[in-house]
């Protein structure tokens, strides 16, 4: 019997112009590829693209192709910025460090040396051209009107000997430049401006009896004291400064890899994306600034985890268990209350209840201002206190997470047979016996999975606690800045990308990459653990 | 088998004119959007003036893209029909929030992806400048029309990286139904607020209860001469002198103690301190210009009280500096076309026109000197210049990044009182210091 898949049907007509659209598409995102010299990217889309038509021509191939689209994702969104991760965490990606080392280069070779305490003269600056289409710079000075017409040269080019070729004055009062000087035309503003697509005039140089002079904007020009201060020699891999007259070569400490450093010790900025291998999880391991407050936010971020978990499900599985009995009336009202807090974003909600936990304006503090009253005690500092506020966290934590576990416990324990809990109470098992004995077991069978994934999720928190206390209130006197409330993910978002000079995405990743591995070892643990259940249970 | 190959052949050639037809139809597409891009942003105006009778390639130019927020971006827009008459280049103005402009332009610049030219802060030159997104900005003869202190904030290693449109900087707001006059120095105003019935605050600065905020406390590192770093005129801040604990520092830190333990000053954080304000339950209130405009505005704050705003109150004969911000047009380093985008900021916005459409469309003090006499008459507009002239420039250096979590962090636990002035002090000064050697 003919495999479905490879008859001449609809089908096939319907794969074949699919193909033929994707490989079109493909065809010439290649080219935009090649134009923009990304060959990683270009090597990446040929790969999946021949595998994508091999898997749907090939007649060998029919199963591969449900499972392809899902492969597709995963790679696109999974295993890429594992991977992207991976290489940032090995790169010193950073303030400063940014840009490819061509555009480095390029970046400080377009670097013009002014003396700050002599600043060069300034001239007005005026374009002419003759009938061949050439043109020539006229320089006013401002105040007495005198002119010199030159002939400008590209800015690493040689100096041209002589370039003024035409010298006069307009007078001191003047407005307007000559139109015309020895057959040279003035052009006109827009003009002028359509050549300056065409010649890049932040390049050019006039070689004046002062000096060179450098065009500021379109209308302006400056008497420098180096037109291009920095210039590179590609064969011996130096930048030399042609003003301090100093070779800077590319770093080669872990500190100066990726800029270059001067003779003298001057590191150059902008530097470069420059690949540093293990220098990032290094720090992560020596550094001070990580280390001290490490253990405080680890334990704290393992309890938040555990009881936001704990919490969460305890409530869930408590009003599942309640909405599930026999003779509950409104099920349906209920079920759409509790689903509430699972239906408002959660990033606005955390931050309506910071307001609400405000310790001096704030609602619930308003509310029980009586009983303070009463007990005689000052108000609850909610977010201020440091144990108040991871109080204040697990419960809107818990507000936010329950109804996530309600809905599976719910989804759950309908698919628990009535026969099995009828014949437990046949066998005298009812009530609180049954549950803990019968239901719950087989619950956590279902549940366990998706417990452990909940905790990973909590884990790294990161909007809870960015959004509702930023990790505060502050430690006093810790060496880092480091809050109560503090859990990795927020701790390290701090260090990488607030502290010392700006971004270190480098460090950032070799954090995230520590996180991930932490947290793998805790899910295969649990997920052992889950296993036994399954084999005591799962047979059920 | 034949006709798999068959079919082969036909999925190529389906290829290849399909190829065909996207090259089209992209560049149909990318035509298209520039010619809306132009009807747009030109004030269609400009097609009808038949002043260029001259034939030059001006229609071919690409647009010069500029990014800059709701406020700035009409005023910007609006230059747009006078630079295409004058260059035949159209003018893209693009909307960004404020506040992402640096990032965005950090990480799409280098990609090729990024504005010409885009407004900012001048305390991100430093990073613009080490990550090499921006270009040196020399203004020529323009930049003797600006003043000095914010040219100053502009520059780094020596160099201009931009050119200023507009400067800020806190004052001190009061309830002239409460309080009279405005009081000169700290002691009058404590002395003001002994007077006060009880249930109005006496002082509401930003930065306590549960939100720390350096920017709001400045005034009180300086109000004994205190500084966060070194400082000299000539190469401007010293990232490597951190002076956060001075004994000048101190002082102004234990000034701020023993205010909020007679009570003067409460624990607010930002909102807390507006609220109270606004409701006509305190009585001054340490913020910046970008609070007129909802005091003046009843719809947002229909119990808005009577206002007024007067300079920063003296300490010891000290002047209560706050950080003093400056705001500017930068050229990106990633330019299309690098002079171009010059001749637009230096012969199209700076003029006295657009420097004051710029500031009257965000009233924050202006760094164009024909403005600043043009807006002499507004009480308000020389209170916050006034008051912007005490201060120097907030530091400028990348290092400046360390000090907001520090400093932040310890004078709210300060305004919390959990800690005293001197270990607060101390203790910000080791987590700065730490935190620029390990970054």
């Amino acid at each position: 019997m003919a495999n479905s898949l490879n008859n001449w049907g609809t089908g096939f007509w319907i794969r074949l112009a699919g193909l033929a659209l994707l490989d079109a598409i493909a065809l010439y995102s290649a080219l935009v590829l090649i134009e923009n010299e990304s060959w990683l990217m270009f090597a990446g889309l040929v790969i999946g693209v021949l595998f994508i038509n091999w898997v749907y021509l090939w007649p060998r191939t029919a199963a591969l192709r449900w499972i392809t689209p899902g492969l597709i994702m995963m790679t696109v969104f999974v295993v890429v910025p594992i991977i992207f991760s991976v290489w940032v965490s090995l790169t010193n990606w950073r303030t400063g460090n940014i840009l490819t080392k061509d555009q480095a280069i390029e970046s400080l070779e377009s670097r013009v040396f002014v003396d700050p305490d002599a600043e060069g003269e300034l001239f007005d600056l005026f374009v002419y051209t003759d009938d061949a289409g050439e043109y020539r710079l006229l320089l006013v000075d401002t105040e007495t009107g005198d002119w010199q017409l030159g002939e400008p040269r590209e800015r690493s080019e040689g100096v041209i000997e002589s370039a003024v070729i035409a010298e006069g004055t307009v007078g001191p009062d003047w407005t307007e430049p000559p139109e015309t000087i020895d057959g040279w035309r003035l052009l006109s503003q827009r003009e002028l401006f359509a050549l300056s697509t065409q010649i890049d005039f932040a390049a050019l140089v006039i070689d004046l009896p002062q000096g060179e002079a450098v065009i500021l904007g379109l209308s302006q020009a400056r008497v420098v004291v180096a037109s291009q201060q920095y210039v590179y020699d590609e064969q011996q891999d130096i930048l030399f400064d042609t003003v301090r007259d100093r070779a800077c070569p590319p770093g080669d400490t872990t500190e100066t890899k990726g800029n270059f450093v001067c003779d003298d010790g001057e590191r150059l900025s902008p530097g470069w994306v420059a690949f540093v291998g293990t220098e990032n999880y290094e720090t992560v391991f020596t550094n001070e600034q990580v280390r001290g407050p490490f253990a405080r936010v680890f334990v704290w971020n393992i309890v938040f985890a555990i009881l936001s978990v704990a919490l969460t499900f305890s409530l869930g599985l408590l009003l599942a268990v309640t909405l599930h009995h026999y003779r509950m009336r409104g099920v349906r009202f209920y079920r759409s209350v509790y689903i509430i807090p699972y239906a408002i974003p959660a990033f606005l909600s955390i931050l309506v209840w910071r307001g609400l936990f405000n310790a001096n304006f704030g609602t619930v503090n308003a509310l029980l201002d009586p009983i303070y009253d009463l007990l005689g005690v000052d108000p609850i500092g909610w977010i201020t206190d440091p144990t108040w506020a991871k109080v204040t966290v697990l419960f809107v934590n818990l507000w936010l997470g329950f109804p996530y576990m309600f809905l599976l416990a719910t989804g759950a324990l309908q698919a628990i047979p009535d026969e099995l809990l009828e014949a437990a109470a046949t066998d005298g098992a009812t009530g609180a016996k049954a549950f803990w004995r019968i239901t719950f077991p087989l619950l956590m069978v279902a549940l366990a999975p998706l417990l452990i994934g909940s905790f990973a999720f909590n884990f790294n928190n990161f909007n809870l606690i960015f959004l509702l206390t930023n990790g505060g209130p502050p430690v006093a006197g810790a060496e880092v800045p480091v809050g109560h409330t503090d859990i990795l993910i927020s701790f390290t978002f701090n260090i990488a990308s607030s502290a010392g000079r700006g971004n270190n995405f480098g460090l950032a990743s070799a954090f995230t990459m520590i996180i991930f591995a932490l947290l793998l070892l805790i899910s295969a643990f649990s997920f052992r653990f889950t296993r036994r259940l399954e084999e005591i249970y799962g047979g059920l | 088998m034949k006709r798999r190959y068959t079919v082969l052949a036909a999925v190529i050639m389906a290829f290849a004119l399909l190829v065909a037809a996207c090259g089209d139809s992209a560049e149909d597409t990318t035509t298209t959007q520039a010619g809306t891009e132009e009807t747009t942003t030109t004030a269609a105006e400009t097609t009808t003036t038949t002043a260029a009778t001259t034939t030059t390639a001006a229609e071919a130019l690409p647009p010069l893209l500029v990014w800059a927020d709701e406020k700035r971006a009409p005023v910007i827009q609006e230059v747009g029909a006078a630079f295409e008459e004058a260059t035949g280049v159209s003018l893209q103005v693009e909307i960004v929030d404020f506040g992402s402009i640096k990032d965005e332009v950090i990480t799409k610049g280098p990609a090729g992806e990024g504005p010409d030219v885009f407004i900012g802060a001048h305390d991100w030159v430093g990073e613009l400048a080490t990550n090499g997104a921006v270009a040196a900005l020399d203004l020529g003869a323009r930049a003797s029309e600006f003043t000095d202190n914010s040219l100053l904030a502009l520059q780094w290693e020596g160099a201009q990286y931009g050119m200023p449109y507009a400067t800020e900087a806190i004052a001190m707001y009061y309830n002239p139904d409460i309080i009279e006059t405005a009081p000169a120095t700290i002691e009058e105003l404590t002395t003001a607020c002994d007077a006060l019935e009880s249930g109005v605050e006496c002082l509401v600065v930003p930065g306590g209860n549960d939100a720390g905020d350096a920017y709001h406390h400045q005034m009180f590192i300086t109000s004994f001469g205190g500084q966060l770093f070194g400082f000299s005129s000539d190469t401007g801040f010293d990232g490597s002198t951190v002076l956060i604990n001075s004994e000048e520092t101190v002082a102004g830190a234990t000034l701020l103690e023993e205010l909020v333990a007679d009570g003067y000053v409460p624990s607010t954080n930002y909102g807390d301190a507006k609220n109270l304000f606004v409701n006509g339950e305190a009585a001054f209130w340490f913020t910046g210009p970008w609070e007129v405009g909802s005091l003046n505005t009843p719809a947002d704050n229909p119990g808005a009280p009577n206002w007024s705003v007067a300079t920063m109150p003296t300490v010891d004969g000290n002047a209560m500096a706050p950080h003093v911000g400056i705001q500017g047009f930068y050229q990106s380093a990633f330019a299309q076309n690098a002079a171009l985008a010059s001749a637009f900021l230096l012969d199209f916005v700076a003029t006295p026109e657009v420097m004051t459409a710029l500031y009257n469309a965000d009233p924050r003090g202006s760094a164009y000197k024909a403005t600043i006499t043009e807006i002499e008459g507004d009480p308000v507009a020389a209170t916050f210049a006034a008051s912007a002239a005490t201060g120097t420039y907030m530091p400028n250096i990348p290092e400046m990044g360390s000090i907001w979590g520090p400093v932040g962090d310890n004078f709210l636990l300060l305004r919390n009182g959990e800690v005293d002035a001197a270990s607060a002090m101390t203790t910000a000064q080791e987590q700065v210091e730490a935190a620029i050697a390990g970054g």
